[in-house]
């Protein structure tokens, strides 16, 4: 799932998507975005997939931000709970490197 | 075993082996394909492996931190209150499937997890599992 996440009550919102904020990622973006009403910045965007440890959810997430993160105009992007893997990790950098100026 | 700090760059593991075998397990491991990132003499009391296991007995509750995962059961219960630590994708899950069962009832994360952050918890829990036994 992609889209802008809003936090609602206990949860966050993404597309029609609603994600109890619990532990892992859910809470990472409800913090992020309770840091980003305190300093008057926009909700966050998010790439969400689902992984119990086989890596298949993340390699989707890597072949998607490989294909439309050229063009996007993020400021800073921060990775969470994705199964490391080099290669997948190399063309997502070089995806980050067609954006200008080059987030952090 | 954890590695020293100095050498730390990861979810990383380390075995001590007597340095007179070195090139014979260097060779079998490479066999194997799995080289290890880096072979280092313990010349330095810093350069020593740290011990795999941490404990922290909060009264009520006892934390076992293995590398970088953390497990924590209320002593009365001995239900599981909570898992943090690690980076892998199988850490949320696993939280979801053990967190607020008891040792006994919770799956063992041999059983579910596939990461080395569910290796890690194994030792843990494992751990665990022996001292609320004593």
């Amino acid at each position: 799932m992609a889209g802008e996440v809003n936090l609602e009550g206990d949860s966050i919102r993404i597309g029609e998507r609603r994600v109890p904020v619990n532990r892992g990622t859910p809470a990472l973006l409800a913090a992020a975005i309770k840091a980003g009403q305190t300093l008057n910045l926009p909700p966050p965007f998010g790439y969400l997939a689902g992984d119990i440890g086989l890596g298949g959810g993340s390699r989707q997430l890597y072949d998607y931000l490989v294909k439309n993160l050229p063009g996007s105009r993020f400021s800073v992007i921060t990775f969470h709970y994705l199964l490391p893997d080099v290669d997948w990790h190399n063309k997502v950098l070089f995806a980050l490197e067609e954006i200008s100026p080059r987030p952090y | 075993m954890g590695p020293p700090p100095e050498i730390r760059s990861g979810c990383d593991l380390v075995i001590e082996f007597p340095l007179i075998e070195e090139l014979n397990i260097l060779r079998t491991l490479r066999e194997m394909n799995v080289s290890p990132l880096q072979v280092v003499p313990v010349n330095s009391p810093l350069l020593q492996p740290v011990d795999l296991f941490q404990i922290k007995d909060f009264g009520r509750y006892l934390m076992v931190r293995a590398a970088n995962m953390k497990l924590t059961v209320d002593k009365k219960t001995q239900k599981i209150v909570n898992i943090s630590g690690g980076g892998c994708p199988d850490v949320p899950y696993l939280a979801r499937e053990m967190v607020g069962r008891s040792l006994a009832e919770a799956p063992s994360p041999r059983d579910i997890g596939h990461t080395l952050c569910g290796y890690a918890l194994q030792l843990a829990y494992e751990e665990m599992k022996h001292r609320c036994s004593q």
